[in-house]
């Protein structure tokens, strides 16, 4: 099985953490920086996808992924947009939108997640 | 990636990254004698020569390919939009030094040494909230604090202003559009604007601005524009042509920012400066609901229809239709709308009745005084929607709550003027200058450091600042405060060119869709067009004798 792992921050390495438990999963792992919590604490050595995943680019690189399960982490900080006014509702309407324009499963992971 | 090691790595077959791939050009084995009828075909002569002909067609097509067909992006600029320090001790520093130099300056003639204190205090509730050495909550709440610690009142005066009512009808409307946001409500009506708009993208524009700016009139401007924002590169993608679905999404984002700030005027709660305002104008006037409201709505309906004319011609975009295939099939996934939803809607609408007829039903029921007041409404419409559910305190305690202290601060900061005599030193100051101007003339020069200073400061903080000062001016020149208050509040909303200006600009700005230059040259053109019929619309109001 095939996992695309969106985020790699708190909340995508507590996801990894999990997922490693069987060693069947392959995880293909994008994130907006090319070392995220995940590559700090060496969970993973890098991101596969330096890239911010958006409504507009989310199919061109699921089509090249071809993941069986998409997992989205709604961290605002693993979207790189800091902590402004607004940020928070702005994130969650994008994965949100990430979620309905994907052509492949997805499923966004909560911040309990982190714990 | 397998986990066959210890320490995992993500080790991907190479298919998985895929790198372009480059086909050789098919060799051709020779020439093929001619078969069948037809016209018979050129037979090369060196092959080396057509593979490389062929080679550099095939790079050169696709250099053009390339050259012109740009995919959309968003959202892939470097990672510096508010990512800010917790705590700035520099800017700490420079906010405590701009007080001591006040401080420090000579007691000008005519003013108590408590009126000195609160000018100081004027000078740290204006730097610290504009410089935010720490999170806005946290800066509004020192100002309070630094109210005592100058000896201008104690504890008990210095934070009643948080307890107002204004306070809780922007908590109200904070918690209402966390409810809108958690249902996705906003998200729903735009589907349906696009839908109704049958893929024209000028009724579609409109149809966004519309709910954008008639939400934002009831719930917090902010967080209708950061939900609209995906579905606007949404709408942007179904655009055929690359490159017009750029401009269109341009578009789209700032019509999304200037109909949210623009919808904000109508209403008290639809921003903070307006609260604060309202709130400082309460103490000398009835201010309530309906009596901001008079003003606010014409003023949107006014300014909202050239901001849609203006703005895809200012990006030059063609009339376009775009695809609504995607959003009828979304609505359909959405299905109907559920119980909570509908409650949500009834609440909503209910709510807005009692905002604006409240006063009325009072009196037609003889209730109790203020029982339908704007604040005990608003909590009222939260409270029904925690009970039955549609809401938790889960979700309702994420809200913005530096807005909430923010208005407390500039609460606080104008009492504190009011108490010592510092505002009507001010006045006094002032005043003979300003009663000596004509209207047209005062009223353009108030509008214009207004609109000038707010492209660079964000809103609230500048409207705890504008408000007790033209109150106070106005008293002392003998004019109705509105004359003064209202333009000068209502040009605030008109920050359309920087990201400092607002948190809407900030959000569009980090989307990295438009250029500085592009957000500059069209929040000029159109913030200088709706600040010249603002002008108009309050001198008129003067001609008429109505203000």
């Amino acid at each position: 099985m095939r996992v695309w792992l969106i985020g790699a921050g708190k909340i995508g390495t507590a996801a990894l953490l999990q997922l490693r438990k069987n060693p069947e999963i392959q995880v293909v792992v994008s994130d907006p920086i090319p070392n995220p919590t995940a590559v700090e604490e060496g969970i993973i050595e890098r991101v596969d996808y330096v890239e911010n995943v958006t409504p507009v680019n989310v199919n061109r690189l699921a089509r090249r992924i071809r993941p069986d399960l998409v997992l989205l982490t709604p961290s605002v900080v693993e979207h790189g947009l800091g902590s402004m006014e607004g940020a928070a509702a702005l994130v969650e309407a994008l994965n949100y939108e990430i979620a309905s324009r994907c052509e492949y499963p997805v499923l966004i992971l909560s911040h309990s997640n982190a714990r | 990636m397998t986990y066959q090691r210890p320490r995992l790595k993500s080790a991907l077959p190479r298919q998985v990254t895929l790198a372009p791939r480059r086909h050789p050009p098919q060799e051709h084995p020779g020439p093929r004698p001619v078969q069948g009828p037809g016209p018979p075909r050129a037979v090369p002569r060196d092959p080396t020569a057509i593979r490389a002909r062929a080679a550099t067609r095939t790079v050169a097509t696709k250099r053009r390919l390339q050259r012109r067909v740009i995919p959309l992006e968003v959202l892939q600029q470097p990672i510096q939009a508010g990512v800010r320090k917790v705590f700035d001790l520099r800017q700490l520093l420079i906010v405590l030094a701009l007080t001591g130099l006040v401080l420090a300056l000579p007691r000008p003639a005519g003013l108590s040494p408590e009126g000195h204190r609160a000018l100081a205090l004027f000078m740290f509730t204006g730097a610290i909230l504009a410089l935010q050495p720490a999170p806005l909550p946290i800066a509004a709440l020192l100002v309070p604090v630094m109210r005592i610690a100058l000896g201008i009142n104690t504890v008990n005066e210095a934070f009643a202003p948080f307890g107002s009512p204004v306070e809780f009808l922007i908590l109200g409307s904070l918690f209402l559009a966390e409810a809108l946001r958690k249902h996705g409500l906003t998200r729903r009506l735009a589907l349906h604007a696009i839908v109704l708009s049958g893929g024209q993208f000028s009724l579609l524009l409109l149809g966004i601005m519309a709910i954008t700016g008639g939400l934002s009139m009831f719930v917090l401007n902010t967080a209708t524009a950061a939900v609209l924002i995906p579905v606007a590169i949404t709408i942007a993608q179904q655009v055929p042509h690359p490159e017009e679905g750029r401009r269109a999404l341009k578009v789209l984002l700032l019509a999304i920012a200037y109909s949210a700030s623009l919808g904000a005027i109508a209403t008290i709660m639809g921003s903070g400066e307006n609260a604060i305002a309202s709130g400082l104008l309460a103490q000398v006037q009835p201010m309530g609901f309906l009596d901001w409201m008079k003003y606010g709505l014409p003023v949107v309906l006014l300014l909202l229809p050239p901001v849609w004319l203006l703005l895809p011609r200012v990006f030059r975009l063609p009339p376009l239709r775009i695809d609504i295939s995607p959003a009828v099939q979304e609505l359909q996934r959405l299905g109907r709308l559920s119980g909570p939803e509908r409650e949500l809607v009834v609440v909503l609408l209910l709510s807005v009745t009692l905002w604006v007829g409240g006063a009325s039903f009072e009196r037609m029921f003889r209730l109790p005084p203020t029982l339908l007041s704007s604040a005990v409404v608003a909590v009222g419409a939260v409270a029904l929607l925690s009970i039955e559910e549609i809401v938790t305190w889960d979700d309702l305690k994420g809200v913005n709550w530096g807005v909430f202290f923010v208005i407390g601060a500039g609460l606080s900061l104008g009492d504190a003027l009011n108490r010592t005599g510092a505002s009507q030193w001010f006045a006094e100051i002032l005043g003979p200058t300003v009663s000596g101007l004509p209207y047209p003339a005062a009223l353009a020069v108030i509008m214009a450091i207004a609109f000038a200073i707010t492209q660079f400061i964000n809103n609230v903080p500048l409207g705890a600042i504008f408000a007790p000062v033209l109150i106070t001016l106005a008293q002392a020149t003998g004019m109705d405060p509105i004359r003064l208050v209202l333009p000068a509040i209502f040009t605030l909303a008109l920050s359309f060119t920087l990201p400092s200006g607002s948190a809407r600009m900030t959000l569009v700005a980090v989307t990295g869709a438009l250029e500085g230059q592009e957000t500059l040259r069209a929040g000029l053109v159109v913030g200088s067009v709706c600040l010249g019929m603002l002008y108009l619309f309050f001198l008129g109001l003067s001609t008429l004798g109505w203000i």
